[in-house]
This record gives C-alpha cells, sequence and structure tokens, in this order.
C-alpha cells in the first residue's frame, strides 16, 4: 500500500511544479488525439451523414462493417500503418514512420469507424417528423441535413468523445508506428508504460492522473456543449 | 389560390381519392371534414408538396406544382403548414419561430422583428428564450402557429389544430385562425373533424366522401353526408 501513496504523492508534487517531461508528453498526447478528433469529426460526421442520408446497394453491410470496426483491435490498425509506412510499404518514401503523423493518421483510422457509426446511429434517432418538418418550412436538401445532423447533436458529440477516449488512451499503435521516441514520439500510455516496465511508478502515477484529469475535462467540455 | 386537378391518391390499390377537381377559395377558411382515416392529413400532405400524388395536379397560383425540386422549393416556401402533432426543433422557442425565415436568408433585423411579431400573435412574446422541450402541448401548438405565420405564407394549411388542446388553448387558438390570417392575406385550408369547429372557422365546409370533395351549404349536411344523427354528435 505504502508504495501506492507514495507514488501518488510523488506524482502529485511533479503534476503541481509542471515537470517539464511530464507536461511534454501530456501536450503531446493532447495534440496527438485531440488534432486526430477534430480531423476525424470534419471528416467522418459528414460521410456518416451521407451513409444516412443516401441510399445505395450494400448500405446495411457497410454500417455492418462500420460497427464491427468499432472495437478493431489498436495494434491491428498499428500493423496495417506499419505495413504501408515501412521502408518497403507503398508509402514508405515519405518517410513517416516513427513520427508523430504517423501516429495522428493511425488514430484518425482507428476513430473514423466510431465517429461515422456514431453519427449514423445519432441520426436514426432523430424523428421522421423532424425531416417533414424542415421540408414543409421551406428549407432546402442541405438544409435539411444540416437540421437533422444538428437534432442529433447529442449522439453525434457523444461519438466524438467516445473517439477522442478510445484516441489518447490506445497505446499498441502508438508504440507500434511512433516507436515511444523520447520528446518527440512518446504519449502518455507509451511513456506509463515505459516507466512502470523500469519501475519509476511516481512517473507512471503522475502521467495516469494526467490522462484521467484530461479524458475528465474532456467529457465535461463536451456534456456542456451538448447542453447548449 | 391552390388547386386540385384530376388529384388521385391510392395505398395499396385502395383510391382515398379519385380524379379530385378543387378550387379553394383565395383569402378564405376552407375547412375539410372528414371521420378519421377519410384522407384529410393525406391531402393536406399532398398539396403542401410533402407526399406525391398517384396522378393528377396541384396548382399554386394557375402554375403546376412539380418538377425539378428547385421549383418545388419556390412554390413550398408560399405556404406553411401546422401539422396535427407538431414537432419543435430541439432548441429555444425564439430560434424555432425563426427557423423559416433564417433558411431564407433574411437579415437579421427583419428575422427579429417578425418573430418579435409572430410570438406577440400567439400569445407568447416572453417565451423567446424557453426551451421548446420545457412548453406544453398547447404552448407546443402556438410556437408551430408562429413559425407558420412568420412567413406571411399564401397559403397555410392546419391540420387538426386544435385537437389535445384544453377548452381555453382551443378558443384562443380558434380566435387566432379567424384574424391573423385575414390580416396578413393568407389562404387556410384547414382539416378538421370537429364540426362546431368547422361551423365558427369555416368560409367554406367541404367534406371528403367517396374519394371526392363535396361543398357542403351548412353543418347540418355534414351530419347527412357522413350519415350521422346531428343531435348525438
Amino acid at each position: 500500500m505504502d508504495i501506492i501513496w507514495e507514488s501518488l504523492l510523488s506524482a502529485l508534487e511533479m503534476i503541481l511544479r509542471l515537470d517539464e517531461e511530464v507536461m511534454d508528453i501530456a501536450f503531446r498526447s493532447l495534440s496527438i488525439s485531440g488534432s486526430a478528433t477534430i480531423i476525424g469529426g470534419l471528416v467522418f460526421v459528414p460521410v456518416g451523414g451521407l451513409i444516412y442520408f443516401y441510399s445505395f446497394r450494400l448500405k446495411n453491410v457497410l454500417i455492418g462493417i462500420i460497427n464491427t470496426f468499432f472495437s478493431v483491435p489498436t495494434v491491428f490498425v498499428g500493423l496495417i500503418i506499419f505495413a504501408m509506412f515501412s521502408k518497403d510499404g507503398p508509402l514508405g518514401m515519405l518517410g513517416l514512420l516513427f513520427t508523430p503523423t504517423v501516429m495522428l493518421l493511425g488514430q484518425i483510422m482507428l476513430i473514423a469507424p466510431i465517429i461515422a457509426g456514431m453519427t449514423i446511429s445519432a441520426l436514426n434517432t432523430v424523428s421522421e417528423e423532424i425531416r417533414d418538418t424542415a421540408t414543409s418550412l421551406g428549407a432546402n436538401r442541405s438544409q435539411v441535413i444540416y437540421t437533422v445532423i444538428k437534432e442529433a447533436r447529442y449522439g453525434v458529440i457523444t461519438g466524438l468523445l467516445l473517439a477522442f477516449g478510445r484516441a489518447i488512451s490506445e497505446v499498441g499503435l502508438a508504440i507500434m508506428v511512433g516507436g515511444n521516441i523520447k520528446n518527440y514520439t512518446r504519449t502518455l500510455t507509451t511513456s506509463m508504460s515505459l516507466e512502470t516496465s523500469m519501475g519509476n511508478l511516481d512517473m507512471s502515477m503522475a502521467l495516469g492522473i494526467i490522462l484521467i484529469t484530461v479524458a475528465l475535462v474532456v467529457n465535461m467540455v463536451g456534456n456542456i456543449l451538448k447542453d447548449r | 389560390m391552390i388547386e386540385l386537378r384530376n388529384l388521385n391518391k391510392k395505398f395499396d390499390d385502395i383510391y382515398v381519392f379519385e380524379g379530385v377537381n378543387w378550387r379553394f377559395q383565395s383569402g378564405a377558411i376552407s375547412v375539410i371534414v372528414g371521420p378519421s382515416g377519410s384522407g384529410k392529413t393525406t391531402l393536406i400532405r399532398i398539396m403542401d408538396l410533402l407526399e406525391e400524388p398517384t396522378g393528377g395536379s396541384v396548382y399554386l397560383n394557375g402554375i403546376e406544382i412539380g418538377g425539378a425540386e428547385s421549383e418545388k422549393l419556390k412554390m413550398r416556401r408560399k405556404m406553411a403548414l401546422v401539422p396535427q402533432r407538431p414537432v419543435l426543433f430541439n432548441d429555444t422557442v425564439y430560434n424555432n419561430v425563426c427557423y423559416p425565415l433564417k433558411i431564407r436568408g433574411e437579415s437579421s433585423r427583419i428575422v427579429a422583428e417578425k418573430a418579435l411579431w409572430a410570438l406577440e400573435v400567439v400569445g407568447l412574446k416572453d417565451y423567446n428564450l424557453r426551451k421548446a422541450a420545457t412548453l406544453s402541448g398547447g404552448e407546443i401548438q402556438r410556437v408551430a402557429i408562429a413559425r407558420a405565420l412568420i412567413t406571411d405564407p399564401e397559403v397555410l394549411f392546419l391540420d387538426e389544430p386544435t385537437t389535445n388542446l384544453d377548452v381555453n388553448a382551443k378558443a384562443r387558438m380558434e380566435e387566432l385562425i379567424l384574424t391573423v390570417p385575414k390580416q396578413i392575406g393568407s389562404t387556410v385550408v384547414m382539416a378538421t373533424h370537429d364540426i362546431a369547429q368547422c361551423q365558427k372557422l369555416a368560409d367554406d365546409i367541404i367534406a371528403i366522401t367517396s374519394n371526392q370533395l363535396v361543398l357542403v351549404d351548412s353543418p347540418d349536411q355534414v351530419f347527412s353526408i357522413f350519415g350521422l344523427d346531428s343531435r348525438n354528435a
């Protein structure tokens, strides 16, 4: 019990004195996962909207595949990205392996099904009457789509929060394609994994507290947005 | 003026209307009566372009409504519908009422002026910032009316507008229907199964019977058309 208590106190001390290494790792994690969520949202909320609003063959199959990929193992995405960006891979000439950029791409790929799938689910909860009401009041097709997406905003925001949570908490992908390089690609989770294996529980605990705090703050902001 | 020419509508091979021709009197309150399931809502939805007829056409001011989506939109923007159970957007009362003007790209000054007028007309001028989710059934109905009136529609469709309202709210709604559309020059086409209300509001009473529309001289005739005893109605 003592070891946990001592690690916790030491971790709080590191956070309060804004330890440079801890803050650097926290900022990197936040910027990579935050960017992945924002870019993913800008691209895959509309993709979810398009899938929902347009009828096409195999639509239900596609939705089934998207839902299946909600729980795709992060190491599998890591493997795909690694294969694509490794020296002999089709995108190897870009030289992006073991950079924050490829970690960002990997996280976008990881959370894309969550964002698109949750958008489709959220749109499914909007009643047909909302669409009729907007149409009847004189909205054109894109205004109707915008109105329906706006009505589904609670579900869409929940999807974005889930996506951010998945992105910032994953470790397998970040290690495989980021390489856990100090001051470059080391994130909260990869660093926690490393520090724990090295016996530095206080550092690991400090990073864990920051991870939980970030998740808590992001969820609170999300809930405030949902209530507006 | 809104007009139906040779209008047909069928569901699963059963005709609701067949070869209906009708010209609604401009600037008047035309009340369509008929028992539940007679097709009143379907007829209103067809005229408001929310549903396609099986055959025939709807004309507005002598122009056939149909064809390209942009043409339909232009026509639809001259009309407004308050459905039987109006749905408000998950937003404030003000934003709900403003919606039709905002999507038409009106300036914020005009939007604000018209929204205040519409909310005052329905007696909800202090409800601006209230969330739609907190409103009672009667208040929702009044916000839906304000939202419909804000564009000064040429044709206002009201589908059973006083269903689920208490006596006071119903009286207030009827007063509103009698006065405001006339002030802004709207033609009202209203569906109801309430014969007393029909007598109170209608310039023209139109009954749906045998897949056709029939002009009725008096409310008593409505009873005989539907085979009812007026003393028991």
